[in-house]
This record gives C-alpha cells, structure tokens and sequence, in this order.
C-alpha cells in the first residue's frame, strides 16, 4: 500500500501471533485458563500484544465474534453441567456461576482492553465484559428464570411469615447480580424482577388483608406493624428506590385496594371505640390522596350518623332544656371531630370541609328543629346571669359556627328577632351582650340580619330618654316603664281589639298623659297600645305574707277589679274589662289554676274555666319569695306542635317571606339575563338562596306562577320552558 | 521581568492561537506559567483575551495563577472574552491553588497512598505506632541524605524503626512533600518547629527555605503568595530529581544476549543498583531480535500507562511473581520479573521513560511515528498527542515522509489532530495531489471508514479539505450566498480575486470526485 514504515510494536505476540488462527489459539486457551482460575499462569504481555496485533490488522470483528462464541460455549457447558433447575441448590449454584463469571471476566477484559477501545466504540459493539455478563443473562438466568423467581419470592416470603431462616447475604448478592446485568437501558432487576417482586408482593399482602382477623379497629396499626418489618426484611438486601415501591404496593394492596373495608367496618369501629391515634394513622398509612378523600367521605358519612343518633332527650320538662342539650351535644360532637382534625398535618385541608360538611348534613335533616333548637340554645345562653360571662361567650361563640352550619338560616333568624324582643321587653338579658352577640351576628350573617334587632335597641334607647322626659313633666304616683316600638321591627302582631279594654283609672290616667306628651313630641303619629306585652308589679298583704307579684298586664287588670269587689264571675269580669275572651281566658288560668300562682279562689275547682265560674280573692296566697312572678301560661296543645300557636303565625309569615324572597330572586335574576330556562334559573335562585333556606321545586314553582300572573315574567310563545324579563 | 526564554515566548505564541496541545506539550518543559512577555502579558491573560475556554482551564490546572486582588489577575477577569470564562477565572480562588498539579507531579502523589498496586518496599516505624509506608527509590531521587541511608544502614532492611523523638505527624508532612502532595498550605507553625530540625538534618533545603520565609506570617492571602511563588520552584526541583533518575536508568541499562540467556548475576548486580528498581524492562531491537537491552526501571512510575497499570493491578503473571511481607509491601529478596516494552527503539524506549518520570514532551520529528504506534500499544494518550504535535510542527517532515503516510497513520491510531493535519496540507497543494493515485486511494479509504462509523453520505476527509480550502481563501458560507443570490440576479458585481482561486481549488476537487464517480 503505502510506503510508510511503520515497525510496529515488537513484542513477544508477534513472531508466535502471525496468523489469525494461530492468535485465536492463545486467546482460547487463554480463555480456558482464566475460567478455571489459573490467570496467574498467564502472561499479560503475550496475551495483549496477541490482541493488540490482531485489531491492528484488522481482525477485530472477527476475534470479537471468537471471544462470543467461547463464553458462549462455556456458558452452556457450565449449563448443562452444574445447573438443575430442579435442585434445591440452585440460588447457590446461579450465584457460584455468576461470582465465576464476573470475576473472569473481568480478567478477559482487561486482556481485550485494546479490542474494547479500538474496534467495540469504532463499531459500536459492547465491550467485551458487557458482551459476557449479557451472555450470561441469555443463557443462564432465562433458562432458571422461573424457577429462580420462585426460589426468591419463598424465601421473602418466608422472611414476611418468620417461618423460616432466611439466607439475606444470598439474597443481596442475588439482587446485586440482577442489578449488574443489564438489559437495554435499564438494569436487569428494574425491567424484569421488579415489575414481578412487586405483583407478589401485591399478591402475599392482598392475602394478609383478606385473613385479617384482628379487631377491626386496630387495623391501622397492624398495617403500620406489617410495613416496619417488610422495611426491616427489604433493608436487609434491597435498593431503597425498590424499598419505597414496596411500601407503596403494601399500602396499596392493605388500604387502597381494601378502601371498602377500611371504610365501612374499620372506621365506624375505630369512631365508635373513639381511637382516634389509630384513625390518624390510618391517614398517615393512605399516601394516595383519592384515598384519604374516601375516607374522609366514609368518615362524613358516620359523623352524620353519629349526629343523627344524637337523640332529643325528651324525658326533660322542659323544651328549651331539650333544646341546650341537643345543641351542646351537637358541638360536642363538631368539637371532638375538629380536634381530631387539628391533630393532622396541614396537608390535609380538605378534611375540615368534610367534618363541617358531615355536620351540616345531620343538622340539616333536622329540618326546622334544629334552627329552632339553636335559637332556643342562644336565647338561654343569653339569660345566663352575666357572671358567667366568659363560659357564655364561649359557647355562643361555638354556636355561631353551628349557625353557619345550618341551612335553614332564616327560621332561625325569625325564631331569634322573636327571642331578642321578648328578651328586650322583659330585660331578661344584658343589652351589652346581646349587643356583642349580634356583632357576632352581622358579621356572619351579613347587614340584613342586624337591622331589625338594631331597630329594637334603638326603640328601646329613645323610650328611655322620653320615659324620663315625661316624668319631669307629669306627675306619676307609681313607678312605669313605657316602650314605644316601631312596629316594622319588632314581631309582634297587632291587636286591634285592645284599644276597647277598660283600664284602672290610674293606669287610664297615665296612658293619657303619655299619649298626650308622645303626640306632643312626635307630632303626626299614632300609638298604638300593647298591653299583652307588658307587665305590671303589686304589692298585696296576704293573710299570711306580703308579696310583690309581677304578672301580665291582663292579669293585673283582672285582680284589680277586686279592690272594688268582692267576687265575680267571668261574664262580670268580660263585661268590666272587656279584655277579648281568649286572653281573659288564658290570664284566669294563669291566676286562678295555675298551681304555684292561684292568686284568685276560684268556684268550682276545676281545671277548665266556665263563663259561670265565679272568683274571688285568695288571700291564703302564700309564696317561698317575697317577688313573685306570675307566668302567663300557655295552651294544651302549645307543646304538641313545634310552634306555639302565636308563633304558628310566623311560620305562615315565613313560609310567605320565602315565597317573597324567591319571587325577588327570580326577578332580579331574569332583570340581569333578560331571559332564561327553566332548569338554570331554578339553579341560580336555589344558589343564590342556598345560604338562608333551600328552594324547593313547588315553592319556586308556585312564585313563578305568581309572577306570571302579575305579569312581572312571561314565557316565549314558542317554548314553553324559556321565560322573559318584562320591564 | 519579561521572560527571555524561549519556551515561554512559544507558549505565549500558541495561547494566542488556542492550541491546547501545543501548550500542554511547553508547558512539560518546565515553562513558569506566571511570567510575563515583554507587553507584560501572562499566558493567561492571552488566552482569556482571546476567548480560548479549553486553554485556560488547562492553564489554571497546570498552575497559573488568577489573583484577584492583583493587577495581573484582575486584568484576566476583565479581558476575558466570554462570559463562560469570565466565570471560570473567578471561580479560581488563590487558597485553592495549592493542589494544582503537573501531571507527572499528581501521579507520584497518588503513588504515596496506592494501595491498589502495593509497590511500596519500604516502612517506617514510629514510636506512637503509626507506620508509613515509602518507595525506596523516590525516596533516594529526591534527597541524597535518603539516598545514603538507603545504600548504608537501610540497604538490607525494610522495616526501619524510627528515634522516639521523630513524630509521625511531621515525618508525614516529609513524606508528603516527597511525593508532591500538596502539604504545604496545611503545615501548622507547630509543625513547622520539627519540620525544621528534619528538613536541616535531610539537606531539604527548598522545604527549610520555604518554612524560614513563612515563618511568622499568619496573614492567610500573603502566606498562599509566598506559597504559589514556591510552588513552581518545587515542581520544577522535582522534575529535576526525575530527570537525573531518568538519566540514571538509560545509563544503567544493560546489554543482554537471549540466545546465552541473562545471567542472573547481571539481574543481582542490577537489582541492587543505585536507583533500586523494582522491575526490568526490555527492549529488543527491530533488526536482531536475539540481543536487547535491559532498563532498570520502577512500577510505580510505568503504572501512569494504563498498559503497565492493568498488567500490574490484574492477576496474570507478571503481577503475581511479586510476594509481599507482611506489612503489606514487597519483599524485595525475589527476583525482578522482566517485561518488555513494545518497540525496537532505544531512542523510543528513552524518550517514553522520560515522559513517563518526568513528562518530557518533546518528540524528535524523526521519532514522531515509532513514538505514536509505542504510545497507542501503551494506552499513553497525551504522548500520542505530544508526538503528533511534533509532526505538525515540523515543516521538513515531508522530506521524509508522504502526507499520506500521515493519514494512514492517524486512521490508524485514531488521532484527529493528524487527519485535519493531513487534510490541510493537502487542502494547500490540491494542485499537486489531486493527480495523485494516492489521494484516490485515500478517499475510498476514507469511504470505507465510514461505513463503519455512521451511516451519513459525507466522505470525511473531502470534508476537512473543503474545509480548509475555505479556510485559506477566507471565504465564508455567507459570501458564498451573496454570490450564489447575485448570479440569479444577473448581477454584475464582480467578485473578489480570492473567490476566484477558492473556486478553482472547489473545483479540482469536484472533478476528481465526478470521476471517480463519488456523491458526497
């Protein structure tokens, strides 16, 4: 070819090495050689300079192919010769071929180091170690591959059982072989032993959860006992990447995989023996969020259950007893379910939207009840002598977040606007807290919620200021409280008969004055008079004792017709008074039948009273306090119904205010999209409505209809569901 | 001072130009990198001016100094072309610089701890039970009082038993300065109290020197001034004490008759020679493979070819006939294996001992080829690269040699640096080769090649050529747009007279590959 001269590297190789054959016969032997553990016999220098002078001539791909086809060859020899699949041995056997050939591998590579640089990266072939150990893979570890599988995952699972002992340093040499081995990209154990590890693994750990036998509420910490020790066994001889992918498949096969059984037999087990360590370490076990939002939907789902079964104790007297205890227990139960809840770590949330949710829930399929219960709560909360101001602050505080529970908001704002005007009128509360408690209020409820009892402070300030006035003007012999309430604010129902009833001169007298000046000051309007609301206190010497008795207003005028006579009958005292019928019935029993408060004899005794009936003054009257107090009592059947039959108007009055709320909604939504669809609209007002009552379909039916008929909304000619804004 | 010496003014030359190899190969010679050129310009300031990356790194790794706080190192960081540079030069911090090596300098370091090859044949005994375990060799290379004691009292025996009063803690700091691990930042001025009384007794003047001038001075910047000032000095002292040993090993070599067989009482005689080696190595001339010569030589030092590093860390024979004693290090009362070294050149043999003891980089030209094909059977990589660059070095090198007996040659030994050579002599003379059978020859061949090396259409050699053929005319794709756009046009711009000759040369080359009926 060229002229060159190039003397190359004389050496020992090169007079023995001229022929192609001749070379492959020393590598050969060679080869045999280091297999067997004899490479100390060799000489490097020969067996190199062979090899060198083969690549340098070009011969490269052609000794690569020999080199092949030699561990090829002992390969199958050492096959057939010392592997039996069948033979308990075999781990042992595998891992004694493998450690030979690793090792004379190495040994041949660093023979063929001048064939792995020049002709394996020129020709982009593996090297010649590569080349064996994936020799090694082909023909060795595919044919045991099952059997080696087999024998491995026995031997881990026996280490799960504690059945027998197990070889770990076998193992982890095992797993170091599959680690070195590689396939194309990935190793050997990653592509191929992994993916199977993990289903057995699976596999054993769904079988553990089917036989579980334990108690059903220490399911969370078997499973954290089960995960310590597979992390003890898999420390012993796996990766840690290998290591989590287990612990993940275990969670998966105990807890996800299992979800329905956490869910429906662990978890009420675990609420119901009230183990709530164990509850939070089933949320550590979950590490999969679709789980924990599973549980935390079963763990809603027994919260309302436990709520529901919250009974009302209806051995008490009283209802506003039933009331406070109910409402106590309800946020007993919020209470524990929330400091549970603040026991997590922050990643969860979404698990206080769950609890409040499961609440809300049983609250809300209380109906009415539980919005009348929590105003009765509040309304005791608030007559709660101040001294224990503290203790009530707190717990009103606890039941505003009830309030926000609740879905009926408007009933129980109905039921409290009653409360607060009785509390007001009878002064049964501090106006400071009940001030502090509506701020509480407003600031949950929105503006609207304040402005009536805002209205009723105001009334009750500006009645102060001109009771005051009018004292400095008229001489009064006694003393009086009068109240001018603006009639938008405050619930009551106007009486038109009352104007008719005759008054004790004195009292006549001091209403006429009063009126007098009031119509003085505020020219232009018109007082109407309330006497039901009122009260008045006497003092009368008993036969026995003295006592200062505060009674209702009818009741006083009724006793103070006996300072004229001596005895009457009911016709008589109708026709003196002319106090309408149902009252005068109600304010007889309240003073002459009523047990504690008989301050009238009454003829004859019995329970029901008769126009014929005749009283007279019981001047055996005897009380344990000098002040008495005269309750007017209510009607048989008030306990029956849920409202008593005054308030059974304001259910009429508030079944109409939905209507009109509704109605409003309706408007104001059509005004904005001009027109819309039935089921959207329904939607929206159902939304908008959510926070005060739910829009049943009837209801919302029936104001669309009325709407219609007014002509505030029409429907399109031609499709009956779209409806028009009409301005 | 502006240097005078030539070597520097070279290497300045190449940093201009970005020739890493080149500069690589002066910078072996023993050329002090923080000098200046009569512009007061440092190497470094050159190739960070000019934008060469590959060539700074290789400067800050072979010991020059970036001081920040100096006019010199400042002046770097500002002039730096790129930014990538700019950051590598400020990443450089000066207390850093002390582990900065030569590389024959890091390969004895490694040597002091080498376990792997286990050549040490020597250990020393301290009174608080630490033992430190030493080359005999180095030992006597570097300093003549050791070098005494190892022929005298230490001749016979390799366990030495060290005075109570010597501490081991010192001794260590000793033994590191011997073998080059950099020691000196961490010497303590306790340290230094007893360093002192050794340093006098072994005549370890440039240590005393060194400890005398940082004696009290606790300032850290002005100590590691002092420190890389010296660390020049003391590189360039060991490289010395190399260089005599090396000297040492071509004189001490032996003739040997192989028909007769050596007699062993030469290999004794040998054994026990000056240097104390630990290995023979071989060389037998090309035209009478019956004589050679026989080079005492030492493992430790052979081992920085990955040849001899492989033969002597696997377990083949040669590795196996050494025997340890006990304490781990060889027993030196068996005999010495001998290996031969793979050329027929004693001018070969030598210059691969130098480069291997002492990094000497300079390759005759003559020598350049027998040099690259010994350096590729030993794994020595930078040698091959030093030996290429001597052949592109030399302008008489054609007097002897074809420019395609270059290219066989680079193909043969994968070495890019002489096929962009060879291209570009031809790329220069296309008027003489592309009538040469040769040159086909070489284009099939180069055709060849390629199918082993990737599946694409282009010949590579044609393409280094059209390469430089660009190169010499200074034509760039660009104009080469212009005029192709200008043509379509009709236009009448007349282009300029190198384009002209660029097209002729382009041409020529086409022609020879219509004929010869290549697309590429």
């Amino acid at each position: 070819m060229f002229k060159i001269q190039i003397r190359s590297p004389a050496g020992l190789g090169d007079k023995t090495g001229s022929t192609f054959d001749a070379s492959w016969k020393i590598l050969e032997d060679a080869i045999e050689m280091i297999f067997s553990g004899r490479s100390s016999e060799l000489s490097f220098e020969v067996l190199f300079r062979t090899v060198y002078s083969v690549v340098l001539r070009k011969q490269g791909e052609q000794l690569y192919e020999r080199i092949h086809d030699a561990i090829d060859r002992k390969l199958r020899s050492v096959k057939t010769s010392s592997l039996n699949v069948k033979s308990t041995s075999l781990l042992d056997d595998i891992l004694h071929a493998w450690n030979v050939q690793r090792e004379s591998l190495r040994v041949i590579s660093d023979v063929t180091m001048y064939l792995d640089k020049v002709y394996c990266k020129e020709s982009r072939k593996p090297f010649v170690y590569d080349m064996g150990i994936d020799l090694f893979h082909n023909i060795i570890m595919k044919s045991s591959k099952d059997q080696l599988y087999g024998l491995i995952m026995g031997q881990i699972n026996n280490a799960r059982q504690s059945i027998a002992d197990v070889d770990f340093q076998q193992l982890k040499y095992l797993v170091e072989m599959m680690e070195t081995v590689a396939n194309t990209s990935d190793t050997y154990f990653l592509a191929e032993f992994e993916p199977f590890l993990l289903r057995e693994t699976q596999a054993f750990y769904s079988r553990v959860a089917e036989e579980y036998e334990g108690e059903l509420f220490t399911y969370p910490s078997t499973v954290e006992t089960l995960l310590t020790k597979e992390q003890e066994i898999d420390a012993k001889f796996l990766g840690d990447s290998v290591r989590l992918k287990i612990s993940k498949e275990i969670r998966g096969a105990l807890i996800s995989e299992n979800i329905q059984f956490v869910g429906m037999q662990v978890l009420p087990s675990i609420l119901d023996s009230n183990r709530f360590t164990e509850l939070k370490l089933l949320f550590e076990l979950c590490d999969n969020s679709n789980d924990r939002k599973k549980i935390w939907k079963h763990l809603s789902q027994c919260i309302t259950k436990e709520g529901l079964n919250i009974n009302e104790d209806l051995t008490l007297k009283k209802k506003s007893q039933v009331a406070v205890r109910w409402i106590a227990e309800v946020i007993k139960l919020n209470e524990k379910y929330e400091g549970f809840f603040n026991t997590l770590p922050t990643s969860e949330p979404n698990g206080l939207k769950y609890i409040n949710e499961a609440t809300s829930a049983f609250l809300n399929q209380n109906g009415k009840t539980s919005a009348e219960y929590l105003a009765i709560y509040i309304d005791s909360m608030l007559r709660l002598p101040s001294e224990e101001g503290d203790m009530t602050k707190d717990r009103l505080g606890k039941s505003v977040k009830v309030f926000r529970l609740l879905r009926q908001k408007d009933v129980f704002e109905k039921l409290y606007h009653q409360q607060l005007s009785k509390r007001l009128l009878q002064q049964r509360s501090s106006l400071e807290s009940e001030k502090n408690f509506l701020a509480i209020m407003e600031e949950e409820a929105g503006a609207m919620f304040a402005l009536k009892p805002d209205g009723m402070f105001r009334d009750l300030l500006l009645s102060q200021s001109n009771n005051q006035k009018f004292r400095q003007s008229y001489n009064v012999p006694f003393e009086f409280e009068m109240s001018v309430l603006t009639s938008t604010c405050w619930p009551f129902q106007q009486t038109s008969s009352e104007k008719e009833v005759a008054l004790p001169p004195a009292l006549e007298k001091l209403k006429l004055d009063y009126e007098n000046y009031y119509l003085k000051a505020y020219s232009g309007r018109a007082l109407k008079w309330a006497y039901h609301l009122g009260s008045i206190e006497i003092g009368f010497q008993f036969s026995k004792s003295y006592h200062i008795i505060t009674m209702p207003v009818f009741a006083a005028i009724i006793l103070m017709l006996f300072e004229d006579y001596d005895e009457l009958n009911m016709q008589e005292i109708f026709d003196l008074t002319h106090i309408p019928e149902q009252e005068l019935m109600r304010n007889l029993l309240t003073i002459a039948v009523a047990p504690k408060t008989r301050l009238l004899k009454k003829q004859p005794l019995s329970k029901r009273i008769l126009p014929t009936d005749r009283f007279r003054l019981n001047y055996s009257f005897s009380a344990p306090t000098t002040k008495v107090k005269v309750l007017a009592i209510l009607y048989k059947g008030d306990f029956d119904g849920q409202f008593n039959p005054r308030s059974s108007d304001s259910l009429q009055d508030l079944a109409k205010e939905r209507i009109r709320c509704v109605e409003a909604c309706i408007v104001r939504a059509l005004k904005f999209a001009t027109k819309m669809y039935h089921d959207p609209l329904y939607q929206k007002v159902r939304e908008n409505l959510a926070n005060r009552f739910e829009v049943s379909s009837t209801m919302f039916q029936k104001s669309l209809d009325k709407l219609l008929e007014r002509e505030y909304v029409q429907r399109d000619p031609d499709e009956c569901t779209l409806y028009h804004y009409l301005p | 001072m502006p240097s005078t010496d030539e070597n520097f003014i070279k290497l300045c030359y190449w940093c201009r130009l970005g020739d890493v190899d080149n500069v690589d190969r002066l910078i072996s010679k023993g050329v002090n990198l923080n000098d200046i050129d009569e512009f007061n310009n440092s190497p470094l300031f050159l190739a960070s001016l000019c934008g060469h990356e590959e060539l700074v790194k290789l400067l800050l790794n072979r010991g020059a100094i970036c001081d920040r706080d100096r006019h010199e190192g400042a002046r770097c960081i500002y002039g730096a072309l790129t930014d990538s540079i700019r950051n590598i030069l400020l990443k450089y911090s000066i207390s850093k610089a002390v582990d900065l090596k030569q590389p024959f300098a890091s390969h004895l370091s490694s040597q002091l701890t080498n376990s792997g090859l286990k050549s040490h044949d020597l250990v020393l005994h301290f009174s608080d039970g630490k033992c430190i375990q030493l080359h005999r060799f180095l030992l006597a290379a570097r300093s003549e009082y050791f070098a005494a004691k190892l022929h005298g009292a230490w001749a016979e025996c390799s366990n030495i038993i060290m005075p109570n009063d010597m501490s081991s803690q010192a001794f260590g700091i000793i033994a590191k300065f011997i073998y080059l691990v950099p020691v000196l930042h961490s010497i303590t001025d306790e340290d230094s109290v007893s360093l002192k009384r050794i340093c006098e007794e072994a005549e370890l003047t440039s240590l005393a020197d060194y400890l005398r001038d940082t004696a009290g001075i606790s300032d850290q910047i002005s100590k590691s001034t002092i420190l890389t000032s010296y660390q020049y000095r003391l590189t360039e002292e060991a490289r010395q004490h190399m260089a005599m040993i090396t000297k040492d090993i071509i004189n001490l070599k032996r003739p040997a008759n192989f028909v007769e067989g050596i007699p062993t009482r030469i290999l004794h005689d040998m054994k026990s020679c000056s240097i104390i080696p630990d290995i023979f190595l071989l060389v037998k001339p090309y035209d009478d493979p019956d004589r050679g010569y026989i080079y005492p030589c030492h493992r430790s030092i052979l081992v920085r070819s990955d040849y001899f590093r492989v033969m002597f860390s696997s377990q083949f024979g040669e590795a196996s006939s050494y025997r340890h004693t006990p304490e781990g290090i060889i027993d030196r009362s068996y005999d010495l294996p001998i290996v031969s070294l793979p050329t027929s050149s004693i001018e070969v043999a030598n210059l691969i001992l130098s480069y291997l003891y002492f990094d000497e980089t300079e390759v005759p030209w003559k020598l350049a080829f027998d040099v690259l094909a010994t350096a590729d059977a030993l794994l020595i990589e930078r040698l091959k690269t030093m030996a290429a660059v001597a052949i592109t070095q030399e302008p008489t090198f054609f007097d002897l040699y074809s420019v395609f007996d270059v290219l066989t040659v680079a193909w043969q030994f994968r070495v890019r640096r002489l096929e962009l050579y060879a291209a570009k002599v031809i790329a220069n003379n296309i008027d003489r080769y592309a009538h040469q059978s040769e040159f086909r020859e070489a284009i099939l061949q180069s055709c060849s090649r390629l199918k082993d090396r990737e599946e694409t259409d282009t010949i590579e050699l044609i393409d280094d050529i059209r390469f430089y053929i660009q190169d010499n005319y200074k034509v760039d794709q660009d104009e080469l747009d212009d005029l192709d756009w200008n043509k379509r046009d009709g236009g009448k711009s007349e282009p300029r007279r190198e384009l002209i000759s660029y097209f002729e040369d382009h041409q020529k080359l086409e022609n020879l590959l219509n004929e010869m009926g290549l697309n590429a």
